[in-house]
């Protein structure tokens, strides 16, 4: 309740200093992408002679600042952009500047593009861009964000191909993904080998490994805020690509001119129209099998509607669905998974200073298995639907950045919801539960100088979640910043997160099937402390960014299931958790060059990651499955010409901890059934496989057709066809008798080298 | 023509993508592994009580286990000690191999939810277990489903007591007793909501194929061993199982000590 009223405060002493901010000369604009005229969230501007002065343009890529004297200059930076400095006098009302991307083009500047890096407290951080993802070789030629995130230091890959995300140890589940500040439940399609966050709609992201703002809360391990594209509200755009496995078109501009303008962007693959033809070329062939039809498809859309100059309202909705599906006259097996996410966000820039936004949101998640039989059907459903509403209030002040906000959620969780029943009518059976939980938090966040060399931000954040019984807990959050010289920071950082809703997994992989469960009487809410240490420096005149970090996470209440532990069609999932704790440790290497033709980055991390639960391995510690101790990434982007430029990554990691049989024994069963080999597991994740390495390489040739820009882009994908191991298991081999003669271990790889030619556009 | 263009361009992304071998045979070194020993015992109202024991082993190590031969094994029941004795004479009617027997006038009473208390010594150590024999349920009919193909699904009805949670094991074998089989399921009642039950499996049989059905009602321990089996034999080649350890009903090694009780049909399809 303290909570609230404090915030009720602060609003309120924002709203009554706004207007000794308005006077003055104000200056406002948008700031814009000079390649393809987006805007830019985020950018930063300052004065150059005051330099206390400065802001960062919201969603919209508009800014505003007050009290500028005609004289001064502003400077524009952005990460990856080319630095701008304009006088004021030469700045129309409302006008856009363009930034020149210096990937894209040879801009060599003298200004420092780490200087945001180096300034600001936060640390333990990645931002990617869509442009810098799209550079780069990918998997079947699907531009994936979340995979190129997994180049970075401290977050792994969950295996070969998979778009999943782990981070400085966390699981899979402990990643909060945010669309345009809307809760994505699973962020996954074809079981996690692409990401749901489509390259077209998507402008950029950031993942947050630790240091997190008081804003964020509710995952133990990362956030991942992805924000799309916003749309043009001057000009017509259409942006498309077709590619080996899928297509995507996205249509963007003005629908009313200067009022209300959007973009669509729509993608779905196509290897189903490629097997139905195959089934029926094939078909009445007596030992031909048909292949089911799988395909996925996903719509982005985004609107945006100008109130005025200081007052927006954003739409973001978006639609996935995967889809496998398999019919023949007996049987009709239908999967079916996906998120539904619609939210509106009315942003408010009350004073050049002073910006709220305000949304409400509904993400909905749900996976649907039916299956009819001639006599019998059955339908399974599970899913989380999660209703939020959020409000933010950001205040620039001479020397403090105050930030604060609320929260508040609620959700239904369905668990398991199984239906059965005999065409007859005479035999049905049904189980499943209904799940409703609320939750919420309160923050409050100050970003200030406090010497000249040192900048604080302290943050507070309350959570509180009310299922079975009421749970709260305070989350301080702090990061120091330590300007030792002009080009080398040195900072540190403390969270604490709490983890109220959980997702039952068992398999190491992002399936359709996992399902989220809320904290009651059992399971209790999750808690993670971590502390990060570490130092950033610019040199060779600022062509080259360095930072070192070392981090210890500890990890309470994390969950795991019992041995053997039955998730499916199970709506008391609580008696199959168990908990225990966690830890993970290590340290983050990373290099980069930004500027010039040749650009990049190199990642390393060290790292140890261990789980205990008193009732798995006897007790005793160990390894998560997911624990890699080396971890090495390495990306070289080398524009040649305007025509062409290729991109290589290579990456390095230590094998998984895996769990193998250690002995076996021989089941006789009942009558009837032939004996068979029961292997025994002693120690979980007590193996490795083998170390996991692989080289892709990209070209892209671009080309100026009469209509527009055009690329034809090669990935390939794995170049030296390394076999990598994506699981090892043992084989019986028996004799004609069907008597077991001998045992053998084999290892199974997933993809060997994949060529791959994407054709893109832009009109 | 748009279908064989299709159909090469299907052919060339199928060729790319498996045009290597994702399998291959490779050598690991395991731990050394502890023997332990295993016990299978299983108590049939009207049969002689029977045991098999012998030693689990390291997965490379052998293709014969070893049998434990000088045991101390015994069964009490209403206060009668029954003892079992090294025999690995197979009797006439035996379908399955055991090394420890009772004499042949000792015979498992229809004594249903009784408690039977195992006792077994190994090199000087004790393990015992208890166990009982579930009530016997009745299969109520068999039925058919035939497709245009001439393959049919067999279907089972049976009854099932509401207050009480069951466990129940559905077998068919194809032909006869030890034929292929070609369902297994395990399931307890917590899914059901009326005492009328039916289950069904896919198209497996051919049109005029005899099918064995049995149908047992499992006792708790038993239906938890299994489970813990199919569990560890699914995570041995399914990347995304957990490993499970067998819930043994015997302390201190791996076994499943238990009664047996089930009902079997024979239908010609």
């Amino acid at each position: 309740m303290k909570g609230i009223v404090w915030t009720c405060v602060f609003y309120l002493i924002i709203l009554l200093t706004q207007e000794s901010n308005a006077q003055g000369n104000r200056i406002e604009g948008f700031i814009k992408d000079q390649s393809d005229s987006s805007t830019m969230i985020g950018a930063v501007i300052h004065l150059k002679y005051d330099k206390t002065r400065g802001t960062t343009t919201d969603e919209n890529g508009h800014f505003i600042l007050d009290n500028v004297h005609l004289k001064e200059v502003l400077i524009i930076d952005n990460v990856g952009y080319a630095t701008v400095e304009i006088p004021v006098s030469k700045i129309s009302a409302t006008s856009s500047i363009y930034l020149k991307s210096i990937a894209r083009d040879e801009v060599i500047v003298e200004g420092n593009l780490y200087q945001d890096q180096l300034e600001s407290t936060q640390m333990s951080t990645v931002t990617l861009t869509s442009k810098e993802a799209k550079l780069l070789p990918a998997l079947f030629g699907e531009v994936d964000l979340l995979k190129t995130l997994q180049l970075k230091p401290g977050i792994q890959s969950g295996g070969e191909g998979s778009s999943g995300l782990y981070v400085r140890g966390g699981g899979a589940d402990q990643n909060l993904f945010l669309l345009d500040g809307i809760t994505v439940y699973n962020p996954s399609h074809l079981f996690g080998f692409f990401s749901v966050f489509n390259a077209d709609a998507v402008k950029s992201i950031t993942l947050y490994k630790g240091g997190f703002p008081a804003k964020y809360g509710g995952r133990l391990s990362s956030v991942v805020d992805v924000y799309t594209n916003k749309g043009d509200s001057s000009k017509y755009t259409v942006n498309g690509g077709i590619g080996l496995i899928s297509s995507r078109l996205a249509l963007d501009g003005p629908i009313v001119k200067g009022k209300l303008w959007g973009i669509i962007s729509v993608r779905r693959t196509y290897a189903d129209i490629f097997t139905r033809a195959l089934n029926k070329a094939n078909e009445g062939k007596e030992k031909y099998n048909p292949i089911p039809d799988y395909y996925f498809y996903d719509v982005n859309l985004q609107l945006t509607y100008k109130i005025n100059n200081r007052n927006h309202l954003h739409f973001t909705g978006y639609f996935g669905r995967d889809i496998f599906k398999f019919k023949n006259e007996n049987n009709a097996f239908a999967f079916e998974w996906g998120n539904t996410l619609a939210g509106i966000s009315w942003v408010s820039t009350i004073d050049s200073s002073t910006t709220l936004t305000t949304t409400a949101s509904i993400s909905d998640y749900q996976y649907k298995l039916k299956n009819e039989l001639s006599s019998f059907n059955f339908k399974l459903t599970s899913g989380i639907r999660d209703y939020s509403a959020s409000s933010h209030l950001t205040k620039v002040f001479k020397k403090h950045t105050l930030q604060t906000g609320i929260q508040l959620n609620q959700f239904v969780f369905n668990i398991s919801r199984l239906q059965a029943s005999s065409s007859d009518g005479k035999v049905q059976f049904s189980n499943g539960t209904k799940l409703y939980g609320t939750g919420g938090g309160i923050y409050a966040n100050d970003v200030f100088n406090w010497r000249a060399r040192w900048i604080i931000n302290a943050g507070l954040r309350w959570s509180w979640f009310y299922r079975e019984k009421f749970f709260q807990g305070l989350e301080p959050r702090l990061q120091i910043n330590y300007r030792l010289k002009e080009r080398i920071s040195i900072k540190a950082s403390y969270s604490r997160m709490y983890q109220y809703i959980h997702l039952a997994n068992n398999s190491g992989a992002s399936l359709p099937t996992d399902i989220w469960y809320p904290s009651g009487n059992t399971p209790a809410p999750q808690r993670s402390d971590q502390v990060a240490m570490g130092y950033e420096l610019s040199f060779l005149r600022n062509k080259l960014f360095f930072s070192n970090e070392y981090y210890y996470k500890y990890m309470k209440n994390v969950l795991d299931f019992r041995d053997g532990a039955q998730l499916f069609v199970n709506d008391s999932l609580q008696r199959e958790f168990v908990f225990g704790r966690g830890e993970s440790y290590g340290a983050e290497f990373y290099l980069e060059k930004k500027q010039g033709k040749t650009t990049g980055w190199i990642g390393y991390t060290l790292s140890w990651t261990n789980r205990q639960f008193a009732a798995i391995n006897h007790g005793n510690w160990f390894p998560a499955r997911y624990d890699r101790r080396h971890d090495l990434s390495v990306v070289v982007i080398h524009k040649l010409n305007s025509r062409f430029s290729f991109s290589g990554t290579f990456v390095y990691g230590t094998g998984q901890a895996v769990s193998l049989p250690v002995g076996r024994f021989y089941l006789q069963d009942v009558d009837g059934v032939r004996p068979s080999t029961v292997p025994i597991y002693t120690e979980r994740n007590g193996f490795r496989l083998p170390a996991y390495h692989r080289m892709d390489i990209g070209i892209v040739y671009h080309f100026k057709p009469k209509w527009g820009n055009a690329d034809l882009t090669l990935s390939i994908y794995n170049i030296y066809n390394r076999r990598n191991t994506y699981f090892i298991y043992f084989e019986e081999i028996k004799d004609e008798n069907d008597i077991p003669v001998k045992y053998i271990a084999k290892q199974v790889s997933l993809f060997p080298i994949i060529p791959t030619l994407t054709f893109n556009f832009k009109w | 023509m748009v279908i064989k263009v299709r159909h090469l361009l299907f052919l060339i992304s199928t060729l790319i993508l498996f045009q290597c071998n994702f399998e291959k045979e490779i050598d690991i070194k395991l731990p050394d592994y502890a023997k332990t020993p295993y016990i299978e015992c299983y108590l049939e109202p009207g049969k002689p009580y029977r045991l098999l024991a012998y030693k689990s082993i390291g997965y490379f190590e052998g293709l014969v286990p070893t049998p434990i031969r000088d045991a101390n094994i015994s069964i009490t029941h209403r206060g009668e000690t029954i003892v079992l004795l090294y025999d690995t004479i197979p009797r006439i009617g035996d379908i399955r191999y055991y090394n420890y027997r009772s004499n042949d006038t000792s015979k498992v009473p229809v004594h249903y939810n009784e408690a039977f208390n195992l006792s077994i010594t190994i090199n000087g150590a004790t393990y015992t277990s208890v166990s009982s024999i579930s009530p016997f349920v009745s299969i109520d009919s068999l039925y058919k489903n035939c497709n245009n193909e001439a393959r049919c699904q067999l279907g089972i009805r049976f009854k099932d007591k509401v207050n009480t949670t069951d466990y129940y094991r559905f077998l068919t074998f194809a032909d006869s007793l030890g034929g292929d089989v070609k369902q297994d399921f395990l399931l307890n009642d917590e899914l059901f909501d009326t005492e009328d039950v039916e289950l069904a499996g896919g198209y497996s049989f051919n049109d005029g194929q005899t099918v064995v059905v049995r149908l047992y009602h499992l006792t708790q321990e038993h239906y938890d061993f299994l489970v813990s089996v199919k569990n560890s034999q699914n995570a041995n080649g399914n990347p995304f199982a957990q490993p499970a350890s067998i819930k043994s009903n015997i302390p201190g090694i791996i076994g499943i000590f238990t009664g047996l009780n089930y009902d079997s049909k024979e239908k010609n399809l």
